[in-house]
């Protein structure tokens, strides 16, 4: 299966050279660790606004690595070579979304238990934390893989990604922090993991199409 | 010396034409190529040399026209391009071990692209640290990785001494013999007997107005 070799190169690749995942992690657990310095160590204020904190980190280290994703295989004439030799651009834009994924979502969610402990959450809440997290960062990579793709020709991608990617995942943060929020009051979050579910289900069936189009539309321009 | 051919197959091209940015780089093209057989692609910058390899290699789909590969839907074809397709972060032997798994290829394609192209003393070396003329090399190994049938070379001279000129034709000579068919586009001339050769030189876009007849 090329998806599987090729997704084991990609992963040799980030975590040889640019050291994405640590620098995620690094970036993630950094940022989060200042919140308590900055809002004051109040238990009760720390612990409802964690899951907030904890979304919106996340949604952020997702749009770090975006602007080089697509593009470094491009300029390189690796994704030239893997059409040549008859791999579809569909494969190769999961393999970008699932490298995606390892390096950033899989960090986020890995780190997440330990950050919900230092910013007070009760134990159960951050299990459904880390049930959201997994719901919801999948679409992440989905949807910023998809703005990736969309700005492959355009300058001053480094603004232009943010800026397509972050309104795209607002859904995503809404629930993904309400699920948190409703356990924590005693209410079932099943309703939001549903809905969180539902978009990753159209996510997985639009991006990936979308992606290899635009990736086909760049090779041939 | 036994060839093993499951089926003739031949390259064959009929009526191409592309055009990029509404401009027709070429017109009805036409021609075929059998096992065994170079055919060198002359032509001055821009004249749709490139453009002509990327139709070839499936990567950009002509205009109009036809490409007649009986082996495309396999993965025999080696393109390389003027990007090299080469992770400059890696090694050596991580770059061919990759090329391997991708095209399916076993331990002794490796060690004979290392020895026909000698990359022996520098495989654990990391891309960025060889000097141009050696990425060249390496880039030029993946054409020995795994069994392949149609070699599309664009501008596969460009950064080589004469040394590195001479191993490459070497290569090339030996697998033409064997059956493959390569297609090399250069503007200089290939020291490679019996080569066809393809001119795209007679009617360039830009001067398709002042040459009207």
């Amino acid at each position: 299966m090329f998806l599987f070799e090729l997704l084991k190169n990609e992963i040799k690749i980030s975590s040889l050279n640019r050291g994405d995942s640590l620098f995620v992690a690094i970036f993630f657990l950094v940022t989060i660790s200042l919140f308590p310095l900055g809002v004051g160590p109040d238990t009760i204020t720390l612990s409802r606004i964690a899951p907030g904190i904890i979304w919106i980190m996340a949604l952020l280290t997702s749009i770090v690595s975006l602007d080089r994703l697509l593009s470094d295989d491009l300029d390189d004439g690796t994704t030239e070579m893997l059409v040549s030799s008859n791999i579809d651009y569909t494969i190769i834009a999961l393999t970008k979304i699932i490298t995606h994924w390892l390096t950033t979502g899989l960090p986020v969610i890995l780190m997440a238990p330990l950050l919900g402990l230092a910013l007070q959450m009760q134990g159960s809440s951050i299990g459904t934390l880390i049930i959201s997290l997994f719901c919801g960062t999948p679409t992440l990579s989905l949807i910023g893989t998809f703005g990736s793709a969309l700005t492959l020709n355009a300058k001053h991608r480094g603004i232009l990604i943010p800026l397509l990617v972050l309104p795209l995942n607002i859904p995503i943060l809404i629930f993904g922090s309400s699920c948190v929020t409703l356990d924590n009051i005693n209410f079932d979050p099943n309703g939001s993991f549903l809905v969180m579910i539902g978009i990753l289900l159209i996510a997985i069936t639009l991006c990936p199409l979308a992606i290899s189009i635009l990736l086909k539309m760049s090779i041939e321009k | 010396m036994s060839i093993q051919q499951p089926s003739v197959s031949k390259l064959i091209v009929s009526n191409l034409s592309t055009s990029r940015g509404g401009k027709m780089i070429f017109d009805k093209l036409s021609f075929s190529l059998a096992p065994g057989e170079i055919l060198l692609v002359k032509g001055e910058n821009g004249s749709g040399k490139s453009t002509l390899l990327s139709n070839l290699a499936n990567i950009l789909p002509p205009t109009s026209g036809k490409i007649c590969l009986e082996t495309r839907k396999t993965q025999k074809v080696r393109y390389i391009g003027h990007k090299l397709a080469i992770k400059t972060t890696l090694t050596v032997r991580q770059n061919l071990s990759f090329w391997c798994k991708l095209y399916n290829a076993n331990n002794k394609f490796f060690e004979k692209s290392v020895k026909d192209f000698s990359l022996s003393h520098f495989l654990d070396f990391q891309i960025n640290k060889l000097s141009a003329g050696l990425i060249k090399r390496v880039s030029l190994a993946r054409l020995l990785i795994g069994e392949s049938l149609l070699w599309i070379l664009d501008e596969p001279y460009i950064n080589m001494d004469k040394k590195n000129i001479e191993l490459l034709n070497k290569v090339i000579e030996i697998n033409l013999n064997k059956g493959i068919m390569v297609v090399i586009a250069s503007h200089q001339p290939i020291q490679i007997d019996s080569h066809k050769s393809l001119d795209l030189a007679f009617s360039p876009p830009y001067l398709s107005n002042s040459q009207e007849d």
